[in-house]
């Protein structure tokens, strides 16, 4: 293994006690979105509990935003990228809080929690009013 | 409607919370690993509450180009500064954000030579209480200071600008000859003091001798160091100070001289992670918390001081809170260092290095009497080197005679008496007239007494030796000595007699004929009354190097290049001394200060040498009342560096003493 793999790998493990409270936050917090999205549908338009291809990308996007957190335009645009990404998602009929998790997990990487925190109020709050989704 | 709504109440309850809770506990600690710069952004876009804004205060300091304005970065340019009441070119260099200024040689700004600036931030403030601690615990240390830096009529913001510490910054406060160790090689400092600064970090890091440190102010480094999470590599220098031969750490960034070997780094690097600097660390955390309230007290009075060059568009209040949230934690790691966690812990082998049984010379053996070896009255022939072991003393009796054959030497680790008289003086003489023998030499720890009376020597020249060179047949380290009514000429070595720190008082002494100097003076005290000191061949007749010597109706004949020469921050004293037919009667560089009372100068080429041996030094000083001149070629010569100040009757005792003399 090279030593710029080496370092690049090494950055990614360091603070894995951190990462390893970050995945939990980050479950918690999908599954809560997850559940407010599906709430009021009846079980024959509901998804899954937990979008493991989205709670999959958040992961890795906040994965990589901490590993870019001193390089904050590298990290704008790749958040920028998935945002990009999540509203395709979105588009393709998943009725996950796509767009809300990956920022979420984005500001997380970055560890603007105060942040983060506003951000699953606001999308608790618009969720929690939100009229459920008509089915296409 | 549920998105506005998601938005709005969160918004409001933002205001709610930053324009309501007070700043103390807005800049404590946040739960859930919020860190206080992302509730700073927040608190300035969410706290509405009224507050007046302070007047910003801040020294300005204003960088203009000459020509173009060159702002390439890693460029050393020469630009035009101006701060208040100083206006130069300066050189400065730029590594990223920070700017590094140096001054010229000949005009310091604020007595500083370089300065760094580096963007500030709130928590810039932790240099300046790292400084306020420094100086109350008597740590030498850089200055530094918030300013605002302007460059090409553009503001910059806010920078820290510390000094930093080179050679210059430890002639100004360091002892006389005090150098960092690598420009003292890398420079045309003196070579014997960069050797003993090797030879010190060689003991210190090989054997532990932790006496080599200046362990109090090593204390107040680590104790400030842990504070504001210093690293000895970052924020520390030592100098060697050849007084006593040990490190001196300092706080303040280090100019880095390329390719050399910083022994006074590693050496403080090193001893900041052994217990016993950690041991000494707790115990002056323990003094500090004993002075917390004027501890808190005075980096209350930085906060004051600095609070409004912080303030910019946030609001005072918030900006005092986060000063105080600062100090609060600053003063915790200062009560509590880890010294551990801040410099790490080295293995050191504690035990000392158990001394070699060396078997007593024969000769010594022979007159050994408890602990003393006493050599009688008889001839002895000495035809090698004898070295005395630590804790026996030396006694020639009246009347010894030893002949030393070329090469030969007494090395004496403990006292040494000669109890020669008028009429049964003690001889020293070579063997062979023409081979030198090597030396008495005499290594002490400090104060170790040696005192000599009715000495004639001669033939000698000096002793190489591991633990320090001795450069004269008659050599001492580290002793309290006393030379009367005694004899010395005829050395072929540097000088006839040396001493290198403690101190040295001769009566009624004679010297002369050697093949450079006849009295070498190093970091020591001297005192000297009614001796006389002819050439016969010698250039120089006494050498003083940062040392305090007073001098009573002496004489210096003859000398081709100069009869006292003062070097490295020396001072003399000189009463009713006489100098004839010298090259240089009296020369003072680099700091010296003489004082004469009294005093004749006769058919000299110059009486009296001011000037300074190179750039960046300064230059010597005197101060004469009632001194006569006659039939010189120069009576006095005087650089622009150096000063000649002329008393009218005899010198009052209140200017001596005040510089120590008496």
């Amino acid at each position: 293994m090279g030593e710029h793999t080496e370092r690049f790998m090494g950055s990614f493990l360091q603070g894995w006690k951190e990462l390893v409270i970050l995945f939990f936050l980050l479950l918690l917090a999908a599954v809560v979105l997850s559940w407010l999205a599906n709430r009021r549908l009846r079980p024959v338009d509901r998804g899954p509990a937990l979008s493991v291809p989205m709670f999959i990308s958040a992961f890795g996007l906040l994965m990589l935003a901490r590993h870019f957190h001193h390089d904050r335009w590298t990290a704008v645009i790749i958040a920028l990228g998935l945002a990009v990404a999540g509203v395709i998602i979105s588009k393709s009929g998943t009725r996950a809080p796509v767009l809300a998790m990956i920022m979420l997990a984005v500001l997380l990487g970055f560890g603007l929690n105060l942040s983060a925190l506003m951000l699953f109020i606001v999308a608790f709050i618009a969720l929690l009013l939100s009229r459920p989704a008509q089915k296409k | 409607m549920a998105l506005l709504v998601g938005l709005g109440l969160p918004v409001l309850g933002l205001f709610g919370l930053f324009s309501l809770i007070p700043y103390d506990r807005m800049t404590a600690r946040w739960p859930m690993g919020i860190t206080a710069e992302e509730v700073h952004a927040y608190q300035h876009y969410f706290d509405q509450r009224p507050d007046t804004m302070a007047t910003v205060d801040v020294q300005r300091f204003d960088l203009d180009s000459i020509g173009a304005c060159g702002e390439s970065e890693g460029a050393v340019t020469t630009r035009k500064f101006n701060a208040k009441g100083y206006a130069e070119n300066v050189v400065v260099g730029r590594a990223g954000d920070a700017f590094m200024l140096t001054f010229p040689d000949g005009a310091p700004f604020r007595k500083q030579h370089a300065v760094l600036l580096l963007p500030a931030s709130i928590r810039s403030v932790c240099a300046l209480y790292a400084r306020e601690v420094a100086h109350m615990y008597g740590l030498s240390h850089g200055n530094a200071e918030l300013v605002r830096l302007w460059s090409c009529g553009d503001d910059q913001g806010l920078f820290l600008a510390e000094e930093m510490i080179d050679q210059r910054f430890v002639d100004r406060v360091g002892r006389a000859g005090s150098v960092l160790a690598d420009s003292a090689v890398t420079t045309d400092g003196d070579a014997a003091i960069a050797e003993a600064a090797r030879r010190s970090a060689r003991s210190l890091l090989q054997d532990g001798d932790f006496s080599l440190m200046n362990g109090n102010a090593a204390a107040v480094w680590g104790v400030v160091g842990a504070a504001a999470r210093y690293s000895p590599a970052d924020q520390g220098a030592a100098w060697f100070d050849p007084a006593d031969q040990a490190f001196s750490p300092a706080l303040g960034r280090k100019v880095r001289e390329t390719g050399s070997t910083d022994v006074g780094a590693r050496a403080m690097a090193f001893y900041m992670a052994t217990p016993e600097a950690h041991r000494k660390m707790a115990a002056m955390a323990e003094t500090m918390r004993q002075d917390s309230a004027e501890l808190e007290q005075r980096l209350a009075e930085v906060d004051a001081l600095s609070a409004s060059a912080f303030v910019g568009d946030t609001r005072i209040g918030y900006v005092r809170a986060q000063l105080g949230q600062e100090r609060k934690e600053f003063l915790h790691r200062l009560f509590h260092p880890d010294p551990v966690a801040s410099f790490g812990l080295a293995m050191v082998d504690t035990a000392k290095k158990a001394a070699p049984v060396v078997e007593l010379d024969p000769f010594l053996r022979r007159y050994l009497v408890g602990d003393t070896v006493r050599i009688p009255r008889a001839k002895h022939l000495i035809d090698h080197v004898i070295t005395v072991p630590a804790g026996i003393g030396v006694v020639l009796e009246k009347g010894a005679r030893l002949n030393m054959a070329p090469g030969s030497a007494l090395v004496v680790n403990g006292s040494l008496h000669m109890r020669g008289t008028g009429l049964n003086p003690v001889f020293i003489r070579p063997t062979d007239e023409g081979g030198a023998w090597a030396g008495i030499c005499v290594n002490g720890t400090g104060s170790t007494r040696c005192a000599i009376t009715g000495l004639k020597m001669s033939g000698g020249s000096m002793l190489k030796s591991e633990q320090g060179d001795h450069t004269a047949m008659l050599s001492f380290h580290g002793c309290d000595v006393s030379i009367v009514s005694s004899a010395l000429t005829g050395a072929r070595g540097p000088s006839a007699i040396a001493i290198e720190r403690g101190a040295l008082a001769m009566r009624e002494c004679y010297m002369s004929s050697g093949t450079d100097g006849l009295l070498d003076v190093t970091f020591a005290q001297g005192s000297f009354i009614k001796c006389s000191f002819a050439s016969d061949g010698a250039a120089v007749g006494v050498r003083a190097k940062g040392a305090r010597t007073r001098f009573d109706g002496c004489d210096f004949t003859g000398f081709r290049s100069e009869g006292l020469s003062l070097r490295t921050k020396s001072i003399a004293d000189l009463r009713r001394a006489s100098f004839s037919g010298n090259g240089t009667a009296l020369l003072a560089v680099d700091g010296s200060k003489v004082f004469l009372d009294g005093c004749s100068f006769t058919g000299n080429s110059t009486g009296i040498d001011l000037r300074r041996s190179r750039p960046g030094q300064p230059g010597g000083s005197a101060m004469v009342y009632q001194n006569t001149f006659t039939t010189n070629t120069s009576d006095k010569r005087v650089d622009e560096w150096s000063t000649w100040t002329e008393g009218t009757g005899p010198m009052p005792d209140a200017v001596s003493s005040a510089n120590g003399m008496d």
